[in-house]
């Protein structure tokens, strides 16, 4: 989404144009919804965290500084709102090579691609948190590192070693290729 | 090169921000170890099925959750639900309770105690109708596209209160014992006997409101609630 466009529409909507807030949502339900989906791996708190971002962004429109993106802006908000409910309802998880061993057989047996689709899924969800962030914006909303580094208020550097530890934890839990 | 610099190296080559330096280390290193290929090949696809992992639809009524609350009006929810848009709509609209409340509670009219409107909505237009032997009082309370009309009538004698309203902008969606095909043709009709009776209509929409207060065929009293 251009970030000129999503200016525009934020200038629309201070101005009292009720139909840009709408095209903002329609721009930003998808991304936001999946990022509070794959944090919380819960269709409906993901809802409601979809729901609470789009409503603050609404009341808060005003304070957004559009020196910085828009996207930013309202990923963090979904990050934050995320991480918001996880502490509320304790659903906070250890790492995943901590807490939870891997579900079936073990990380050596062979399966299909959906299979370890689903395996890789439900080992993102055993992330901490700050792991599982940067999993979700890079791969649930193509974000580079600069980009993650703005939407969660860390440098870049950090952006890079907590993927890259992500990805460690992770690895381990993919399964053999079906030959 | 130790194994976590050819971990750092793969990682950065997979997200695409090697420098060419880097790149052609990495590819040296590749062509001359198979451990590094290995490697190589296992963030690969780790890459690759979560890349393969498909983004979730949100669900359909949630633009419209949202747009309703912002709007100030809170879309109804499947049963079940929770009510987290309710909750923020709610505290967006926090302002408006204290408006709300100051307003009932200054309000020195007869009916304010009974007619009391939506702690969300803002307060309409009053109407009073007066004819010999019955009075009528309305009020509109508009919240976004929902308008909630509150009728007070009491007669000596048996009365009919009217409800005009323009149907291409205006739906009624029920009250006062009526179902929305009981509006015809932007008219609804609704007997009072001697007494004192109080009704509630619900509209979607942004028209005005007229109101009759009608003995048989006689006009007793009416006017329009500013309600749009």
């Amino acid at each position: 989404m251009g970030d000129s466009v999503d200016a525009a529409r934020v200038r629309a909507c201070l101005g009292g144009d009720s139909r840009a807030f709408g095209e903002l949502v329609e721009a930003y339900e998808k991304p936001v919804y999946n990022v509070a989906l794959r944090m919380l791996r819960n269709v409906e708190d993901a809802r409601d965290v979809a729901q609470t971002v789009f409503l603050k962004a609404y009341q808060g429109l005003a304070s957004y500084d559009p020196q910085y993106k828009f996207y930013s802006w309202i990923y963090r908000m979904a990050i934050n709102e995320s991480l918001n409910m996880l502490r509320s309802r304790g659903r906070e998880a250890g790492p995943v090579d901590e807490s939870h061993p891997a579900d079936g057989d073990g990380p050596s047996e062979t399966l299909d691609e959906d299979q370890a689709r689903e395996r890789i899924l439900a080992a993102v969800d055993r992330l901490k948190p700050e792991y599982r962030a940067v999993v979700v914006l890079r791969y649930f909303v193509d974000r580079d590192y600069e980009e993650m580094g703005q939407i969660l208020g860390i440098d870049a550097k950090t952006v890079k070693s907590r993927l890259y530890t992500a990805r460690q934890l992770l690895k381990d839990q993919l399964p053999r290729e079906v030959p | 090169m130790d194994r976590q610099a050819l971990e750092e190296l793969i990682q950065a080559d997979i997200d695409g921000a090697l420098s060419s330096p880097e790149h052609a280390e990495l590819a040296r290193v590749l062509m001359q170890d198979p451990e590094a290929r290995r490697l190589h090949d296992e963030y690969r696809r780790l890459d690759r099925v979560l890349r393969g992992i498909p983004k979730a639809e949100p669900p359909p009524e949630l633009r419209a959750e949202v747009l309703a609350a912002t709007s100030g009006a809170v879309a109804a929810r499947p049963a079940g639900a929770r009510w987290s848009a309710w909750r923020v709509a709610a505290s967006v609209l926090g302002g408006l309770l204290v408006v709300g409340l100051a307003y009932l509670l200054l309000d020195a009219r007869e009916y304010r105690n009974e007619l009391q409107g939506s702690v969300i909505a803002t307060p309409g237009e009053r109407l009073d109708l007066r004819a010999e032997g019955a009075e009528m009082q309305a009020r509109a309370l508009r919240s976004g596209e929902q308008l909630r009309l509150e009728v007070r009538v009491s007669a000596a004698r048996p009365v009919e209160v009217v409800v005009n309203f323009d149907p291409t902008v205006t739906t009624f969606l029920g009250g006062a014992d009526l179902a929305p095909q009981d509006a015809q043709a932007g008219r609804l009709a609704i007997a009072a006997e001697p007494g004192s009776r109080q009704m509630t209509f619900q509209f979607s929409g942004h028209g005005r409101v007229s109101l009759q207060l009608r003995a048989g065929d006689q006009v007793l009293d009416e006017g329009i609630l500013r309600a749009d």
